[in-house]
Parts: structure tokens; sequence; C-alpha cells
């Protein structure tokens, strides 16, 4: 019952937008929504982190993955949302159209928990494309020049992406066609994972179909990631996106393409625990690659933070693809990351509204000018790089040895590499914008509690991945990290 | 294997024509033609044969072209654009596109019959080149033309692959996706091309007089305001 009300509750009250109601209305429904969001993720989360069970006619599926992610995106969401209800109180231009911002975030988030709970591979397509649609609108709302063409960059690049990625399903319904069992055919994840465990000694190899297919669906999903090659669009939508919208886009509906990205694994990877390793690192190189060419050369502090996002996605590219002890390292990363990026974000918001500059050179003294954004910036900063005690550290560490262990000694140079490389180029440029000289006789900046009470608790979170994992959530990521097939 | 023939000819109509006009309706009939094709060639049961006329005969194949012919009409879409830039390198390069689709098609289909080979064939062969198309093209017009080949390319493939229907509220999910796409699409047409005249009227009357045929509709770029955002 909580699983679906997490998906109807942010659906019926952004119907409720429609009747374009007054702005305290809409903040409050917004605030509601996203707590009880949370509140019902916890309590499927109390009921059992290892249970799995189907509902809605096969259609949805309550399991370890769906849990944790759901959770996760519950929180980022809540955190968005007092963020929202800060810039609406603080600023009357901000609440022009409130009513359609709020309508289109709800609708979205109810696509991605609803894709997230998906047993149905077309299913979890159709609601990461719905959930496209929704964040179309929201990337350009304040209808700046460039907005409406990042807007179009991104529904671009994320149709042809998905439109890849079901021509994967639609080859690997073909390789399917070859079984007798028909549960390949009917895309129902579980149903698939244990015809494909029971045939597992009858298969010899994937067929040719099946390996198109595969590689079809991890690049249109990549692209919708921002995986190197069409990764074009990323930037310039976080850029241009409002920082609210960027937040989503970045630590929610990512999540959710990962879920989809794990339900293929899970899928495969029982049986064939080397399938499509090749692709994944290789993009994975690609993206780090590319990403640290354009940290270095950046002059503009938002971007920088979606180039080191294009980085991170492409570790969790090389971890998901290299596999086995690597797994756990991946799934510590991709949920650290998540309220990393989230938090930098965010803060990203308030130095722009405050500086009024995107240029790193412009905005310097944020400790001093801005206290707490600028210790939230600074806290970020450390855990993009990869410093300890955060998550992100030990999820690198992790990786980097499982990269050893499977004596990919080259992936392991080129990734240390690259990392070094990205670290110097985003010090360099984030440094002096923490504790450089700021401007003189300027005011120490009000910052409202609504802003920064979602970034104490994500560095909260944060920390406790890094230094303390509680037993229940660490045997959850365990468990998943060996539906992966990690071990 | 004619319908199959004629589907790669409506292709390369949409592609090689420099007219949005016949793209579109190229386009149309083409997935017109994969509908009815489809419903004659298998034995579907009513209800889905309804649904699978409804969303490739109807609404890909009128609905669709029909909205971006009026849409392209108001946004004054020059009469002629190259989907495929007119020099014999792009021209070889798509041609080498669709024999290696076809190619590709009987490497693939190795105990299939000509049919199947054909339809995969035509499949990959829109699929690459409204890829080509796409990368191709920096004006939104034409993007929206390589978009819609590559998905006549997949609703032509999964005709050929699905064995099974997905569940009713999938195909409903389907359908109502690709109805909001091309809204929002026309959408963007519309402001991404009105918003920019003025400006681009401006550039062209500040233009030295030998300059003035170079006048190009690309997006300008003009700075961005930093107002209160959310």
């Amino acid at each position: 019952m909580s699983a679906i009300l997490t998906i109807i509750n942010p659906a019926i009250a952004s119907i409720l937008m429609l009747f374009k109601p007054k702005r305290n209305f809409c903040l409050i429904v917004l605030l509601v929504i996203a707590c009880l969001n949370l509140i019902f993720s916890f309590n499927l989360a109390f009921m059992g982190l290892d249970k799995t069970r189907r509902f809605a006619g096969g259609l949805l599926l309550v399991d370890s993955i769906s849990i944790l992610f759901l959770c996760l995106i519950s929180i980022i969401f809540l955190g968005v949302s007092l963020y929202i209800l800060s810039r609406v109180l603080s600023s009357e231009a901000a609440s022009k159209n409130i009513e359609k911002f709020v309508l289109l975030s709800l609708g979205f988030l109810s696509c991605l928990c609803a894709s997230v709970l998906s047993n149905h591979l077309i299913l979890t397509w159709v609601l990461l494309e719905a959930s496209t649609l929704f964040a179309t609108p929201l990337i350009y709302f304040h209808r700046r020049n460039t907005a409406f063409q990042a807007a179009w960059r991104y529904l671009l690049f994320s149709s042809v992406g998905l439109i890849l990625a079901f021509f994967g399903f639609a080859c690997l319904q073909k390789g399917f066609s070859n079984y007798s069992d028909q549960s390949f055919t009917q895309f129902f994840i579980d149903d698939m994972q244990t015809a494909i465990q029971k045939q597992s000694s009858n298969i010899s190899g994937i067929s040719l179909w099946e390996r198109a297919g595969l590689v079809l669906i991890i690049f249109g999903l990549g692209t919708k990631l921002g995986l190197a090659p069409l990764y074009a669009w990323l930037p310039e939508t976080y850029d241009e996106a409002p920082p609210s919208v960027t937040a989503l886009l970045s630590a929610v509906q990512f999540n959710c393409v990962i879920v989809a990205i794990f339900r293929i694994l899970q899928i495969f990877r029982s049986t064939h625990s080397d399938l499509i390793l090749y692709e994944l690192v290789a993009m994975g190189l690609i993206s780090m690659l590319v990403s640290t060419m354009y940290i270095i050369t950046t002059h503009n502090y938002k971007k920088l933070i979606s180039y080191a996002a294009i980085n991170h996605i492409g570790v969790i590219s090389i971890g998901l693809g290299i596999g086995k002890s690597a797994m756990y390292g991946t799934m510590l990363y991709i949920f650290s990351n998540a309220l990393v990026k989230a938090m930098l974000f965010l803060t990203a918001g308030n130095i722009k509204s405050h500086y009024r500059t995107k240029n790193p050179k412009e905005a310097k003294g944020l400790l001093r000018e801005m206290p707490y954004s600028g210790f939230f910036f600074m806290v970020g900063i450390w855990a993009l790089l990869g410093f300890a005690p955060f998550g992100s550290f030990l999820g690198e560490v992790i990786i980097m040895n499982g990269l050893i262990q499977g004596r990919h000694f080259i992936i392991f140079a080129a990734f240390c590499i690259l990392m070094t490389i990205s670290f110097i180029a985003m010090g360099r440029t984030v440094f002096p914008m923490i504790w450089g000289e700021g401007r003189e006789n300027m005011p120490i900046a009000k910052e409202s509690m609504y802003t920064i009470l979602p970034n104490i608790f994500f560095f909260s979170l944060l920390i406790l991945l890094g230094v303390y994992l509680p037993a229940p959530i660490s045997d959850s990521l365990k468990l998943i990290a060996k539906m992966l097939g990690g071990n | 294997m004619v319908f199959f023939i004629l589907y790669l000819l409506l292709l390369l109509l949409s592609v090689f024509t420099a007219s949005w006009r016949i793209s579109l309706i190229s386009l149309g009939l083409q997935a017109c033609g994969i509908g009815i094709y489809f419903v004659s060639t298998t034995n579907l049961h009513f209800s889905h044969s309804v649904m699978v006329l409804i969303e490739l005969v109807v609404i890909k194949g009128l609905a669709s072209p029909l909205f971006f012919l009026n849409r392209f009409k108001r946004s004054d879409i020059p009469r002629f654009i190259d989907l495929i830039p007119a020099n014999l390198v792009h021209w070889v390069c798509a041609s080498f596109l669709v024999i290696f689709a076809l190619k590709a098609a009987t490497y693939f289909c190795t105990h299939s019959d000509t049919r199947h080979i054909l339809q995969v064939g035509c499949a990959f062969s829109a699929v690459a080149l409204g890829l080509f198309v796409l990368s191709s093209q920096d004006k939104i017009a034409g993007q929206i033309i390589g978009l819609l080949t590559i998905e006549n390319g997949v609703t032509l493939f999964s005709v050929y692959a699905f064995e099974q229907n997905p569940p009713f509220i999938v195909e409903l999910g389907i359908i109502l996706d690709f109805i909001v796409l091309i809204v929002i699409a026309g959408n963007f047409l519309q402001k991404l091309n009105t918003h920019y005249k003025q400006e681009i009227v401006a550039k062209s009357e500040a233009l030295v007089p030998e300059e003035e045929s170079v006048v190009q509709e690309t997006i300008i770029t003009v700075r961005p305001e930093y107002g209160d955002i959310l």
C-alpha cells in the first residue's frame, strides 16, 4: 500500500494544481507530499529491506533496489522542496506560476517513483520518457533565452536515447524468441531473472540479437545519464535549468535511470558476470576523459559541477562494468554522489543569486560572505573530489580495489591519472572561490533556514555513508550488489 | 516484399528531398503503411488491431504529420531545408549507411526469409538515416524530422520483433508519451523560431550589403538574465 501511495499521492496533488490554487496552498501541498513520500518510503524500508513483493498485477515490484532508491529520491525531493519554499518566501518574482512548477515537479516525482517500483522493462521505459516530458518545461521555466535551447537539447537527446533503448528491447525480444519459456518475452523483470537462471545450463551464450539489444539499451540509457559519447546535453541543461530542477535531474532522475540499468544487469549478470563489461568500461573511461578536459577549461562553476557529474558517471559506469568486488563500492558511490550533487547544485543556486555571476573568479570569499553556503559548498567539493570521510571516498577505494583484483591494471592506471587531473583542475578553480579574498565591505548574506536545513541533512547522510553505515542498510547494499553479479 | 521496397523509397524520399512538406507526408505514409501491413499480416485480437491502427495510422500516420505541417507553416520555416547537406560527401555517406544497414540485416537474420531481412534492413536504414540527419542538423525543424524518422524505423522493427503484446496500460503509456512528445516539440518549434526572428532581422539589417546573402536562421544566444530563480 505504501508503495502505491508514493505514486498516487504526487499524481493526485499535481492534478489539484490544475485548479490554479494560491501560492501558499501550492507550497503546503508540495511539502506535505514530499514528507508523505518520505514516510511511506521509510515505512517500506522498516517492513523489511530484503523482502520481495509483487503487486498491481505484477507490474510493480518492491525489493531492496526499489526500497533503497525510493528512500533516496524521497530524501532528495524533500530537500529540494524546502529549497523551493525558501526561494518563494524570499522573492515575490519566484512565486510567479508556482502552481505550474509544483504541478510539473509532482508529476515528475510520481513518474519516477513508479519507474523505480516498476517490474516491467517497457513500463520503466514509458515512465522514464514521461518524466523527461515533465522535466522539459521545468528547465525553461523562467523563460530565459538560453534555457529554451537547453531544454530542447535535453528533450532531443533524451528522446533519441530512449528510442534507442526501446530498439534494444525489441532486439532482446527477438533474441528471446528462441527460448520456449514465455517469461522471456513478457518483460517482467523477476520472471525473466528466474527464467534465465533456470535456462542457464541450456544457454551456451548470448545470441547476437541479445547482445545487440543490451548494447543499445546501455547506449540509450547511458545517453539519459550523460555518458559519453552523447553527453553534450548535460552541462548546458544543468547550467540553464533552475537550481532546484538541476538537483532533481542530477540526483533524482539520474538514479531512476541507474535503477533501469540495474534491472538489466539483475536479469543477465546472474548467469553472465562479464556481460557488457567492455562497453560500460569504455564508455566510462571516455566520459572521464572528456569531462576532465572540460573541467580544465571551463569558467563557470555550475558547469564545472556538471562536468564533475559526468566524471562521476564515468566512475559508476566503470564500477558497474567491472562488477564483482567493485559492485558494493559502486553502490556506495551512487548514493553518495546523489547527495553531493543535490547539495552542490542547491548551494550553487544560492551563490549565483547572491553574487549574480557564474564566473568563479568573481564569486570569491564564500566562507566569509556566505558562511553557511560556503561551508556546504566546501564540503560538497571535498566529497566530489573523493576526500575522506565521505561515502564517495570509500566507494572509489572499493572500485579501485576491484580493478586491481580483476587485474585491470591499464584501466586502473587511466582511472587514477584522470581522477588526479580532474582533482587538480577542480581544486584550482574552486578553492579560490571558497577561501579567496572576497569583495570589500560586503555584508554577510542572509541565508534562510529552509535552504540550510536540507544541506545539513544531506551532509549528515554523507558522513554516515562514509563513517558508519547501519547494518540493515549495509546488508541491503551487499544484497543489491550480489543481485547485480557482485560478490 | 513490395511494401518494404515502397517503404525504403518513401524513407529515401523523406530524407533526400529538400522539402519538409514531402518529408512529413512520406513519414506519415510510412507509419500508415506499417500499421496496415501489421494488421493485415498477423492474426491479432480485434482490440489489439484497433489499438495498433489508432497508434500507427491515426496518431503517427495522420495526426503527427498534420500537426507538424501546421506548426511548420505557422513558424515560417523556409520551404526548402536540406535534411542531408546537398553535397556529394554527405549523399555518399547516407547511401553507404543504407547499404550497411541492409547488409547488417542479412547478418542478423541468418535463418529468416527475404521478406523479414528486407523488413529489418528497412528498419535499420531508417534508424541510421535518422541519426545521420540529427547529426547534420542544427535547426529544430530538421531535428524533428530526424527524430520522427528514427521513431518510424524502431516501430517497423518492433512490429517484426515483438511476439507478445505488452500490457494494455503499457501500450497506452507509449501512445500518450508520443502524443505529449510531439506537442512539446511543436511548442519548441514555435518558441525557438518566433522568439529569435526579431533578433535575426535586426542582425541582418546591420550587415554590409555583400553579406546580406549569408543571413542564417541560427539561434542567437543573448546575455542570460540573473533574475530571481527557483
